[in-house]
């Protein structure tokens, strides 16, 4: 019953989704109504705030850094190791149902961690197991795969990169809301992150959420979409046999070379409690690293994208 | 060199962050100079008393990370206010700031913005991939919802 629900709320929205970039447009005009309308703001202010270095501009770095995201997330995805990796999980599913659960469980976990790396972790394993679905002639309805995939972004802010509670631990971000004297401390992570309630709602949907992604997997072989009418075969696959080596081996030594910029600065991610704070600050001002060095070849690229990742936001 | 035929293969990707982020920095800019940020997140707060507080504090977020889909850019704005109204209805401000995370990160799965890297690594479009994950969305918004209500 869920996943024939899940078709018809599916076939809803593709009627009236707008391409991406039309809904950025929309929410543009509709912000400067509701600020003429809402606000006493004269329209000559509203495009100045528009349009300054606070508007447009403002997310500059940002974008670049995003671009970064997805030029060397792909570069990851292509390398030797991570390929190997995901052809092995992708071995795992052995229907449509089990195979977004699988996505899904990779994208909200990654996404626990980091935000960052929930994104590319999400897509990758979309893609990779779409493929090794079509390799071994299951038919799994891809969308539903790369849905999954981006479930990380709907349980990152409760996790080590969510921003708001980072921000709340230093005392200096507390008076800059308060004031000087501010009525409260700052606020530890064991009141937010790690509070009963986040386990509790975090740690729920964790597992709810591959659980509805599952239950959604369509039955009738009618509506099932295969990876390959997306473009994603076996031949175009990440891990796809057709330009085996030189693209991955470079792609791993730029990943090696990512790790070199990162490594001075922070170290492993995740052995830092702390580490999530890179995602709130800009990397200058990110805390100095707890330490560690590469140790294999054969993950240092994970662990350099991971790093990279942090830096961000 | 194949890394450079890499990134310029994956760089078409990058399209719609070229084109879309400028647009919602744009939207940030306005919503905060004229406050109309501000404006959204305490009229719906405000609808909240004691302990519904935290409550309209997450579906307010919600609302607002559709226009701020930026987690920190977010915060910057909405943080204030739900960190002063959780103090005058003396509610547990650690508690409110769960609740703004909540709200920033649900209706992700509504804005196109965060998914454009997914989008161009799978090689699927925005309306693919929405429906499922708008269900998604609602199981997580009464999970979470029951969340916020029990602790």
């Amino acid at each position: 019953m869920i996943s024939r629900l899940g078709l018809l709320i599916s076939r809803a929205f593709r009627s009236v989704m707008p391409d991406p970039f039309v809904l950025a447009v929309v929410l543009t005009f509709a912000t400067i109504a509701l600020a003429l309308l809402l606000t006493p703001t004269p329209f000559p202010k509203v495009i100045d705030a528009w349009s300054s270095d606070l508007g447009i501009w403002s997310l500059l770095k940002f974008a670049m850094q995003m671009s970064l995201i997805l030029v060397t997330g792909y570069a990851l995805a292509t390398s030797p190791p991570v390929a190997r990796l995901t052809r092995r999980l992708a071995q795992l599913p052995t229907t449509g149902a089990n195979a977004a659960a699988l996505v899904a469980v990779l994208a909200t976990t990654t996404g626990v961690l980091n935000w960052g790396l929930g994104l590319i972790v999400g897509a990758v394993a979309a893609r990779e197991v779409g493929a090794a679905m079509h390799r071994k002639g299951i038919s799994v309805h891809y969308p539903l795969l790369a849905a999954a995939g981006y479930l990380g972004l709907m349980v990152w802010h409760g996790g080590f990169s969510g921003t708001a509670p980072l921000k709340v631990t230093r005392a200096a971000d507390i008076a800059e809301i308060f004031g000087a004297t501010p009525p409260i401390s700052a606020i530890p992570l064991d009141r937010t992150l790690f509070s009963p309630m986040n386990l509790f709602i975090t740690g729920g949907l964790l597992i709810l959420l591959p659980l509805i992604m599952a239950a959604l997997a369509p039955r009738d072989a009618a509506a099932i979409q295969r990876a390959e009418s997306f473009g994603i075969s076996d031949n175009d696959g990440v891990v796809a046999s057709a330009e085996p080596t030189g693209e991955a081996m470079i792609a791993n030594r730029s990943s090696r070379v990512f790790w070199r910029i990162r490594h001075g600065s922070r170290g492993l991610w995740f052995c830092s409690s702390r580490s999530g704070r890179g995602a709130t600050t800009s990397p200058a001002t990110a805390p100095p690293a707890s330490g560690s060095s590469p140790r294999t070849p054969s993950i240092s690229p994970c662990l350099a994208s991971a790093c990279f990742y942090t830096a961000l936001r | 060199m194949s890394y450079v035929r890499a990134v310029e293969r994956a760089a078409k990707g990058a399209a719609g962050i070229i084109l879309q982020f400028p647009l919602y920095a744009g939207i940030m800019g306005i919503m905060g100079a004229t406050g109309l940020t501000s404006l959204f997140a305490t009229s719906l707060a405000a609808i909240g008393t004691g302990g519904t507080l935290p409550l309209t504090t997450f579906f307010s977020a919600a609302v607002v990370n559709i226009f701020v889909p930026s987690g920190g850019g977010q915060w910057a704005i909405q943080g204030p206010i739900a960190m002063h109204s959780a103090i005058a209805a003396g509610i547990d401000p650690a508690k409110m700031v769960m609740a703004v995370a909540y709200g920033d990160q649900l209706t992700n799965m509504l804005q196109p913005f965060w998914a454009l890297p997914l989008l161009a690594i799978t090689k699927v479009q925005a309306r693919d991939i929405v429906g499922y994950t708008a269900v998604a969305m609602l199981a997580g918004a009464a999970w979470i919802a029951l969340g916020l209500l029990l602790f």
